[in-house]
């Protein structure tokens, strides 16, 4: 074995020594960790030690996040433009060592930093104290910000699932809330049987129904259906609830159709903003009469079976509410005593598709509503819930879908 | 769903296909979106070749025909198939939004209002 052979094989070891400490204390230093901008400025320092460097700096320019920048230093020999430049200047060229080429460095050296693949940054490092910059140097660099990288994305894979998981709770809280906004207990009426339910798609929904007993103890319902899904639609909803509730209670007896109007020229701006519209199905019962007052602004579908005929359809005369400035709809009367039976549900029901893609239907919602007719209303709900279910067979639900029952009870 | 885009004495045609729903939506929007940056906007959806639209699809002819009415022009739309048809009806929309059987009609229905206004 030659000398240089031998000298050349010491100076191998103790770099490779060098650099199994410094990855060594790169992953004590890691470890400790919880945040992308802290694991950075730990680089820059275990960087600037164990290369002996005077400076050094890493920049970290990931989509959707801001720039993290930090820099260890004596005096200001790696600002943030020149880490920026670099970073652009490095996509060309895969790492350059530069020796008094640049006023200020004795050596410098600057190299990728990859996340998944992609160069999103760069370390810097000047001036060694002990000599120029080398290959042996640039290898050791390298290691560490490789090594680093990896620890980067672990960070931001875990910042991610905190940030989804954050997400997900505020779902659930939103969703807990527009549970909270449908009618709560069963409502009281004599004479009638009520049952009602509704079930978003997503987390929450454009799809409501509500019930309410004034101070004149008159009973009304809605059923309605903002366009859309999700968020913007569950929003939208809510006001349509809370205007709706308004006209019904301060709203001196308002008819059905005045209730309608009323929603729609207090939320027609809303609704154009948005770029949205609701269908809305609007009735009170007059338990003196026994009659149900209804207007319809573009609802579908809503069933009506009097007491030993069948049932029919009920198609909507209004346009839903934020299409036009007014929704035209009209005031109709249904008898409504014994037997009588209404069904206000969303598109959900009828639209829910099979494996194979085709509808449910409106006609089998009708012939199931004349099978279930003279059962309570809880139980027809359930029923014709349950069909839709088996019918689309864990097909996942496209639409929310929302279910109103009222049957005429003996006075 | 193929978006073809042509322009008659004015007037410009957006022809849909296929579905009319949430995914198909945003090119419709976008394109509708430009159309009515020009005054008045004169806008004929042919939907021949539609064959399902959903709430989206609707909220977005929605959306253009209200834009074009407050700039003083129209959207209207021709060539309903019965599925699409009964959506419209069912929604009562029909009464909101100015339908045709063909092109030569939904056309002819901006040089009346024209006509009319002069």
């Amino acid at each position: 074995m030659s000398e240089v052979t031998t000298a050349e094989l010491a100076a191998e070891l103790v770099n490779s020594q060098d650099q199994q400490l410094a990855l060594y204390e790169l992953s004590q230093a890691m470890r400790q960790k919880r945040s992308i901008e802290d694991a950075v400025k730990e680089l820059v320092h275990l960087v600037t030690r164990t290369m002996k460097a005077q400076a050094a700096g890493v920049i970290v320019a990931v989509p959707d996040r801001p720039q993290i920048v930090s820099q260890f230093q004596e005096n200001a020999i790696i600002s943030e433009d020149g880490l920026r430049i670099w970073l652009h200047q490095i996509q060309a060229s895969p790492y350059y060592i530069l020796q008094n080429q640049v006023p200020g460095y004795e050596s410098l050296l600057v190299l990728p930093l990859q996340l998944n693949e992609d160069i999103v940054g760069v370390l810097a490092v000047a001036n060694k104290v002990d000599g120029l910059m080398a290959s042996p140097d640039r290898k050791l660099g390298q290691a560490i910000v490789n090594q680093a990288g990896i620890y980067f994305e672990n960070l931001l894979f875990a910042e991610q699932r905190v940030a989804e998981a954050r997400v997900q709770t505020e779902l659930k809280l939103a969703r807990d809330v527009q549970m909270q906004l449908l009618p709560q207990r069963p409502t009281d009426v004599p004479g009638l049987d009520i049952a009602g339910f509704s079930e978003p798609a997503l987390h929450v929904g454009g799809d409501t129904y509500d019930f309410l007993v004034d101070d004149h103890q008159q009973f009304h319902v809605c059923v309605g259906d903002v366009s859309g899904k999700g968020m913007p639609a569950a929003l939208l909803m809510a006001m349509v609830r809370t205007t709706l509730r308004n006209a019904w209670q301060f709203g001196e007896q308002a008819s059905p159709a005045t209730a309608i109007e009323q929603t729609n020229a207090s939320l027609y701006d809303d609704f154009t903003e948005t770029s949205m519209f609701a269908t809305l199905f609007v009735a009170t019962y007059d338990a003196e009469e026994r009659i149900l007052r209804y207007a319809n602004a573009g609802h579908s579908p809503v069933i009506y079976r009097p007491h030993g005929g069948t049932a029919q359809l009920l198609v909507a005369d209004g346009v839903p509410i934020g299409v036009l400035t007014e929704s035209q709809v009209e005031d109709r009367s249904l008898r409504f005593g014994e037997g009588d039976l209404l069904i206000i549900s969303t598109d959900g029901l009828n639209e829910a598709r099979n494996q194979d893609g085709e509808l449910f239907g409106q006609e089998s919602l009708l012939n199931l509503t004349d099978n279930l007719a003279g059962r309570p209303a809880a139980t027809i709900a359930h029923e014709l819930l349950t069909a839709v279910d088996i019918y689309a067979d864990g097909q996942p639900q496209a639409d929310d879908q929302t279910l109103v029952v009222i049957r005429g009870l003996a006075k | 769903m193929v978006i073809g885009e042509m322009k008659l004495e004015g007037i410009d045609i957006l022809t849909l296909e296929g579905r009319f729903d949430a995914h198909t939506v945003p090119a419709a929007s976008k394109w509708l979106e430009e159309v009515t940056a020009k005054l008045p906007p004169q806008i004929v959806v042919n939907m021949e070749d539609v064959n399902f639209v959903d709430s989206a699809g609707l909220a977005t002819l929605v959306k253009g025909m209200k834009r074009s009415r407050e700039l003083d022009g129209n959207l209207v739309i021709f060539g309903l198939q019965q599925p699409v048809k009964i959506i419209f009806e069912l929604t009562r929309l029909d009464k909101a939004i100015d339908i045709f059987d063909n092109e030569d009609d939904a056309v002819a229905s901006f040089s009346q209002a024209y006509v009319d206004v002069n």
